[in-house]
């Protein structure tokens, strides 16, 4: 049954669990106008095995439960180890874990399929729509989003802000050019990852992200995110609109406070354009 | 075989729904993962209540789901454009529109593309009644000239032909009167129209602003971002509002009658503020995916929000969530067609 939990400060809201499914962010490097896909990034919560951590606030158990996958008992992050899989997995792995270059792996879904496919020793995935069902497409299993957020302590830990790429994670050098995308209402966005570090790393984590330049508004926003072995996601921020439009790249201070693990911060050189884009 | 792929769809977006009625108003899962995401939510009570949405690019057909008070039926759409926003007169007379310049009715019975002036797409729609609507578009990215006003008199949509053009798109269009009509867009646009024209109004930001809404000609909001925008206008002018939450950027705000106010935001922002004015920031419930709109009954006593990950661009797979706030959730019953 769903745990019932106590709002914060509003009667209680209902937990649930067996439809956690998170959605995707994948991202291409090296395009000027950078476009997304279900393969690169996605991740999540679809095979964790870890113990639901009611000591450590962990949120994968319930998310393991909803992609058919027996939570464990007692299970760290699982595929923390580097394992590769050399042949097609009996569920759905994770995009971006490895595997065998040329593996191609096909996975029913309700409303088509998933097609995995390891064009350079990293899972892929793409929804495949079922042409004779108008309006039957998977729907993504990956995501940022979990739903309990670790509320406990970290002691020593650590917080990296990286690139999206489709290798490990590495992190940012300092005043490094990010590539933006535009959004659906013209918002244009730029893309990062973080890493959590230390001893229990949670699966579920709220942080509070910041963007500030001199010439633009300082604005910082909540987030919940996800968390695969540390790793977490792409993420997207909104870079405000700057007047006048800025004739050269600027740099943009990232700051993420994860809450109970602690704060990185990176400078950005960000293109002239996102700060002005359709203005141009 | 569309049976089956509805029922798919309805095991996938119903499992998390929820039936049983809690004893005071919180927030409760209506959806958490349609296979498109959604963007707007209309209806008079949740007795008849649609959500819309789409795929922003991905495949699939649009979206469009509707609450009887009993259950939710997902209504086929009949074409692959993107539902932004859904607007009604009443039961048998609503709107919707999106991408490519769609206009579609529903007269009760099914969704009917009608004839539209324009391919921009179409980001919102509002009426003061069945032979006055308005809808209005255009192409963020553009340079100015696919961005419009349109307006159906009964039989036929035209563009509206402005004496200064702002050059932005236009997001969003509500109106409390027939001559008392908003129109919210790109730079902190707003325009506003008389019953004769529509002419600049002094926003005093310069940020995007998505959507307009108000319960009264004196109590008319606008939301925007980034930076984080909550605009209110009390008969006498815009004046910017202090936010009661961190965010970057707002989507969607709806407004009851007796005052309260729905806005939410980029990451389940979702800031909510009661009769008595008292605000309160619970991103902390889940959804925590982009928010898009809100919707409040006239009472207030029902609210929705809806979003999904619109914001990642077109070759991402689209997901759908939704949320309820109030004492007593929408059924989870679904009926496909």
């Amino acid at each position: 049954m769903p745990a019932i939990r106590q709002g914060a400060r509003h009667g209680s809201w209902r937990a649930h669990r067996g439809s956690d499914m998170p959605h995707t962010l994948g991202m291409r490097p090296g395009l000027s106008i950078v476009f997304f896909s279900v393969a690169v990034l996605a991740g999540g919560c679809d095979s964790a095995t870890v113990d639901a951590g009611a000591e450590a606030g962990v949120d994968a158990g319930r998310d393991a439960e909803a992609a058919g996958v027996d939570a464990g008992a007692d299970a760290g992050p699982i595929d923390c180890d580097g394992n590769v899989d050399e042949t097609c997995p009996e569920s759905l792995p994770y995009a971006t874990s490895r595997c065998a270059v040329g593996l191609t792996c096909t996975f029913d879904d309700p409303n088509g399929s998933w097609e995995y496919t390891c064009p350079e020793g990293r899972w892929e995935a793409n929804g495949v729509c079922d042409p004779m069902l108008p309006g039957a497409c998977p729907v993504p299993r990956f995501s940022e989003r979990c739903s309990s957020p670790f509320t406990g302590m970290i002691s020593g830990g650590t917080v990296q802000i990286g690139p999206v790429t489709s290798a490990d994670f590495r992190p940012f050098m300092d005043e490094e050019l990010v590539d933006f995308t535009v959004g659906a209402q013209g918002s244009a966005m730029i893309a990062y990852r973080i890493e959590v570090g230390g001893v229990g790393v949670p699966a579920c984590v709220r942080a509070v992200t910041t963007l500030s330049s001199p010439i633009i508004e300082r604005v910082s926003e909540p987030r919940t995110i996800s968390l695969l072995c540390g790793s977490s996601l792409g993420i997207l921020g909104v870079v405000q609109r700057a007047t006048p439009c800025p004739e050269e790249p600027a740099v943009v201070t990232l700051t993420v406070d994860v809450s109970g693990v602690g704060t990185a911060s990176v400078n950005l050189t960000v293109p002239a354009m996102a700060f002005c884009a359709g203005f141009g | 075989m569309m049976r089956r792929a509805w029922l798919a769809i309805s095991l996938l977006g119903l499992a998390a729904c929820t039936s049983e009625p809690a004893l005071e108003p919180a927030w409760s899962p209506v959806f958490d993962e349609l296979d498109g995401t959604l963007l707007s939510a209309w209806g008079p009570s949740l007795d008849e209540l649609w959500l819309v949405g789409g795929g922003l690019g991905a495949p699939g057909e649009a979206l469009a789901v509707r609450h009887d008070g009993d259950r939710w039926t997902r209504i086929e759409s009949g074409t692959d454009e993107t539902f932004w926003w859904v607007w009604g007169s009443g039961p048998d007379d609503v709107f919707f529109v999106g991408t490519g310049g769609y206009i579609g009715h529903w007269d009760g019975a099914s969704i009917q593309r009608m004839e539209s002036p324009t391919t921009s797409v179409l980001f919102g729609v509002w009426g003061a009644g069945p032979n006055d609507v308005w809808a209005v578009g255009g192409d963020p990215l553009g340079a100015g000239e696919r961005d419009l006003i349109v307006h159906y008199d009964g039989s036929t949509w035209s563009t509206v032909t402005l004496a200064d053009p702002p050059g932005v798109a236009l997001f969003k269009v509500w109106g409390a009167a027939a001559d008392d009509v908003w129109a919210v867009g790109q730079r902190g646009v707003i325009l506003h129209f008389d019953g004769r024209a529509w002419s600049a109004s002094d926003s005093g930001v310069t940020t995007d602003l998505f959507t307009v809404t108000g319960a009264s000609a004196t109590d008319v909001w606008a939301v925007g971002g980034s930076p984080p925008t909550l605009l209110h206008n009390e008969g006498s002018g815009w004046s910017r509002m202090d936010n009661p939450g961190l965010a970057a950027q707002l989507n969607g705000i709806a407004v009851g009658q007796d005052g309260s106010v729905l806005v939410v935001g980029n990451n389940g922002v979702k800031w909510r503020r009661e009769a008595s004015g008292a605000w309160f920031d619970e991103f902390d419930q889940p959804p925590f995916l982009d928010l898009h709109a809100a919707w409040l009954a006239p009472d207030a006593r029902d609210g929705l929000v809806v979003g999904g990950n619109f914001n990642a661009p077109a070759a991402a797979q689209r997901v759908g969530v939704a949320a309820y706030f109030g004492a007593t959730p929408p059924s989870d019953v679904w009926a496909g067609p």
